[in-house]
């Protein structure tokens, strides 16, 4: 099984996972750029959103037509068993290659 | 409840751009989604920083075309927005739409197809005109040579040369390759056996004449066809009439009863598109047996249309800066100033028509512009009413747009499916167009006055055109109906919060309008151009030509020629016969130059002549106004004597004219005897022109006879000069013409003119009408209600009309104040181009207004009545 994800992808997997509900491309950006501090277009996240469907680790299905938006339906989406499995394997890899240091304080 | 907070609104422009992209299903959450971002950004850095932003993020999409492709091939919640289905449904629609309302349909359809059918036929005739001549190969090396005179400031251009000319250019010209004369000359008779043709379309030409024009010959090798001095070429349908099934080649016919010619080819049918026309084709080689000898060889008689092959890639400059040189050596010094030899490039030859001489197919290039424009004008009509119709009707389509749009259409969507909508009609419209174009064609040629042949000009590449011509229209006349339709809102408009048809109102209403004023013009412009014909056959002429006949002369009648004029005039009933040659009353081919002195030395002075005899004043009832007529009992009369009429003496500048001597070329002087009352021998389009009379010359043959009979038993009459013809010249068909008839032929153009104009204008009315009919039934079916409780509240059925008809009368008073000044201007111009003109009046365009007024009154008036006749309970049943 293939779980490698890309840098920005884990990110994007990481906030669709931390989110609870009502998961679509805007509030992932918004929780990447406050919690990481990086600016991340919308642009990338919806494409990010859409490889890591296309890898099967979120599913997506499409909003209600409610009034706010005129109509048009959000995609949100949910983290499946596959796209966790990925981020625990992220997980382990990054502290596998930690190994045994401390972050030193300066 | 709802809060309304100020709230920001990025740049528009990047949303617009943005909002292209979200057409697409897949897409269509960037603009919301990029909103959000927005308001938060703004709340955190601020607007430019929120714009910035904005700005990356929308190029972040932008550079990514494939989102959001993946979900377009997996989800299946997306419908399908294009693909075989949908079109499927809006054939449906589309149909299901044509047929319920027949009426309208069938309204927008005749109307656009005649508005195409219009079109078609003038760019069908414009293309035709443009490309005459253009088949010959060497075209573009191909020039005429015109003659250009100028006689005291007056400017004369004859496309007659004298033969001599072929003769002497290519001689001093070395850029010059080739010449070829060229003349179609009388209608003679052949024989062949037994059998006998009087042939029409009879040319001569020189032996070359193969090898600069590429006329095709169907049998025969065009190299060796005019070797043989004797040659004839005839054309198959000429060949069947003479010869029936027999083998033509080879045969001998007589021309005339004097020549004999030997068949060495038959020629393919001239096309139509080029402005030499013949059936039968000899080589000049033949004229001296029968004109003067020296026919080929002199500068005296100008018969010949003159063609000039120059060599490649020679700038025609070369030839013309010398050709006053050339001029002083060939006619004598000082020629060269006061007569040119113009070259005119073969393709401009259809279009000349200040020449005299000129060949009667010949068309002012400034017609072409005008039927262009026509044929614009009328489509124009057509387009209006087409997008009128649509827009008025379509707020009955506005529930179903709604329906669409809340279903998930787009706006492209809606628009694709309304301009199908018209492409559909407009392509239905094509079609019934090609049919109109099929049955008018023949009455159609016939008013253009203007050979063509449908068969010939029907090719690929000119129907693709029109086909997208049609389809072109469609797209442009549904595109503001369609762009209407697909702006309506859902939530609004399945409220019934759309008031129906009030949007458009002030731009339909101007489109008809237009029409109104292109229809004013086109009644004018026809009530004009009957006027001005009118005025110019009712003219008087100068002569009487009315019960004055004339016969051509033949080689048998003119052996007896005293003889047979005096048998006629023994008849009682026959008051005048008079013997003629040269020009004659609706003709003006034959013109001679004469020599005349004047202060600054002799000049060369073209005038058209008349050869007669002392009879020819009487017969045709014209005054001399001063000197004389010639006399008989005369002998010097014979030789010496001239006649001119008034407009030679004041071209020649005399202040006395008798006495005046001048010569013809080569000749002795002769003395004007005596000045004659101008007459028109032309068509009123031209000023009269200056003519000389004089009587037959040594050894030349008369060439008409011209009698005056009385009006009661012609019938009579006619059989008894018939019978003492055939007894003189019993080989040659006995062939009269009435003279008058003759000269209306001269306007047998003008003629067709008037038809032509006048069958637009009913067209441009007729598809105006349509319009009004549709729009008028639409506006008023909108007002149903209104007029109910108009009528409850006690208004009379008279009231009521006025009322419904009051936008029209407005309509049609603004029309004519625009229409009116534009068209007084546009023919005034157009009778410019006529020496003797009509006056426009007020009369003409206030009929014009009234007639206008009066149709579109009864167009609307039928359902203005049957709504204000109804019974109201009707209309507000369901209030």
């Amino acid at each position: 099984m293939n779980l490698h994800i890309g840098e920005f992808e884990e990110l994007v997997l990481l906030a669709v996972y931390a989110l609870a509900e009502d998961v679509y491309a805007v509030p992932v950006q918004e929780r990447i750029e406050t919690k990481t501090g990086r600016r991340a277009t919308m642009g990338a996240v919806y494409a990010a959103l859409e490889r890591l469907e296309q890898k099967g680790m979120v599913t997506s299905w499409r909003g209600e037509v409610t009034r706010a938006r005129g109509g048009k339906r959000k995609r949100l989406y949910r983290i499946t068993a596959h796209g966790e499995q990925a981020l625990y394997a992220a997980q382990q890899a990054r502290q596998a290659m930690l190994g045994r240091l401390a972050w030193p304080s300066r | 409840m709802k809060e309304h907070k100020h709230v920001p609104r990025p740049p528009r422009w990047i949303t617009w751009v943005l909002k292209q992209r979200a057409q697409r299903q897949r897409d269509d959450q960037i603009v919301e989604d990029l909103d959000e971002v927005y308001a938060r950004r703004y709340g955190q850095e601020g607007q430019w920083g929120a714009q910035w932003r904005y700005f990356l993020d929308a190029w972040s999409i932008w550079r990514r075309p494939r989102l959001g492709a993946y979900y377009e091939q997996h989800d299946f919640t997306y419908q399908q927005a294009r693909g075989p289905l949908m079109y499927k449904n809006y054939l449906t629609t589309t149909l299901r739409q044509l047929v319920r309302h027949k009426g309208y349909t069938a309204i927008n359809v005749l109307g656009l197809s005649l508005g195409l059918a219009c079109c078609f036929l003038m760019l069908l005739f414009v293309q035709h005109e443009l490309q005459f001549d253009a088949f010959h190969a060497k075209g573009d090396r191909i020039y005429r040579a015109v003659s250009e005179r100028n006689n005291n400031g007056v400017v004369q251009r004859n496309a007659f040369l004298a033969s001599a000319f072929a003769n002497d250019l290519p001689t001093y010209f070395s850029e010059i390759e080739d010449v070829v004369r060229f003349r179609v000359d009388g209608a003679p008779i052949l024989r062949y056996n037994d059998q006998m043709v009087r042939a029409s379309g009879f040319a001569f030409a020189d032996p070359n004449m193969f090898e600069v024009f590429d006329f095709e010959l169907v049998r025969g090798n065009w190299e060796t066809a005019l070797e043989d001095p004797s040659a004839v070429l005839l054309t198959s349908k000429a060949a069947f009439n003479l010869f029936g099934d027999t083998d033509p080649i080879g045969q001998h016919i007589t021309y005339n009863n004097t020549l004999e010619l030997v068949v060495t080819g038959i020629l393919a049918e001239v096309p139509s598109h080029s402005h030499l026309q013949f059936d039968y084709l000899a080589t000049t080689a033949v004229m001296p047996r029968f004109w003067s000898e020296n026919i080929l060889e002199t500068y005296q008689t100008w018969l010949f249309y003159t063609y000039v092959l120059l060599q490649e890639n020679t700038a025609v400059a070369h030839v013309a800066d010398r050709m006053d040189a050339f001029l002083d050596t060939y006619q004598g010094e000082g020629t060269g100033a006061d007569q040119d030899l113009l070259l005119q490039p073969l393709a401009d030859v259809h279009f000349t028509t200040d020449t005299q001489n000129d060949v009667t197919t010949n068309r002012d290039i400034r017609t072409l512009y005008i039927f262009a424009a026509i044929a614009f004008l009328v489509l124009l009509i057509a387009i209006v009413n087409f997008m009128n119709l649509a827009t008025a009707r379509a707020s009955e389509r506005a529930r179903e747009v709604g329906l669409r749009k809340v279903l998930g259409a787009q706006k492209r969507q809606v628009i694709t499916q309304f301009m199908g909508e018209s492409v559909a009609l407009s392509s239905l419209a094509m079609v019934i167009a090609g049919a109109w174009i099929v049955l008018v064609w023949p009455g159609f040629v016939e008013i253009v006055g203007q050979e063509m042949r449908l068969m010939e000009m029907m090719q690929p590449v000119l129907i693709a055109f029109l086909a997208c011509l049609a389809w072109g229209v469609g797209i442009v006349a549904g595109s503001y109906p369609a762009l209407y339709l697909a702006a309506f809102q859902p939530a609004r408009v399945l409220k019934g919060e759309v008031t129906r048809g009030q949007r458009g109102a002030v731009l339909r209403n101007t489109l008809t309008g237009l029409q109104f004023v292109l229809s004013l013009f086109l009644i004018v412009g026809t009530t004009t151009v009957y006027h001005q014909l009118r005025f110019m056959l009712d003219r008087d002429l100068g002569f009487q030509g009315e019960q004055v006949i004339y016969l051509n002369t033949n080689a048998d009648i003119e052996s007896q020629i005293e003889g047979f004029k005096g048998a006629l005039l023994q008849h009682n009933r026959i008051s005048h016969v008079t013997l003629g040659g040269g020009n004659k009353p609706g003709s003006g081919n034959f013109a001679r130059t004469y020599r005349v002195p004047t202060e600054t030395g002799e000049i060369a002075w073209q005038a058209n002549t008349m050869m007669i005899d002392p009879d020819f004043f009487e017969t045709l009832d014209m005054e001399v106004v001063a000197g004389r007529n010639f006399d008989i009992d005369r002998p010097t009369d014979q030789t010496q004597a001239y006649l001119i009429n008034e407009t030679a003496v004041r071209q020649l500048g005399w202040e006395e004219p008798l006495g005046q001597t001048f010569r013809v070329w080569d000749a002795g002087p002769g003395e004007v005897v005596g000045v004659v009352k101008d007459f028109h021998f032309k068509s009123l389009h031209q000023a009269i022109e200056p003519m000389v009379f004089h009587m037959l010359p040594e050894g030349w043959g008369y060439w008409y006879i011209t009698a005056r009979l009385a009006p009661d038993d012609m019938t009579e009459t006619l059989a008894h000069i018939e019978r003492e013809w055939q007894q003189r010249a019993p080989d040659w068909p006995f062939e009269y013409t009435f003279l008058d008839q003759d000269f209306a032929q001269l306007y047998a153009a003008d003629q067709r003119t008037l038809k032509l104009v006048g069958y637009i204008a009913a067209l441009a009315i007729l598809v105006t009408c349509l319009g009004l009919l549709g729009l008028a039934a639409f506006s008023i079916q909108r007002r149903v209600k209104e007029i109910g409780v108009r009528k409850v509240l006690g208004a009379s059925v008279p009231e009521l009309v006025l009322m419904l008809s009051k936008d029209i009368i407005v309509l049609v008073g603004v029309a004519f104040l625009i229409a009116s000044p534009l068209t007084y201007w546009i023919l005034n111009q157009w009778l410019q181009a006529f020496a003797y003109r009509m006056t426009l009046g007020f009369g003409l365009f206030i009929s014009a207004g009234v007639l206008i007024l009066g149709l579109a009154l009864a167009t609307v008036s039928y359902q203005a009545i049957r709504a204000a006749i109804a019974n109201p309970i009707q209309a507000l049943r369901h209030e």
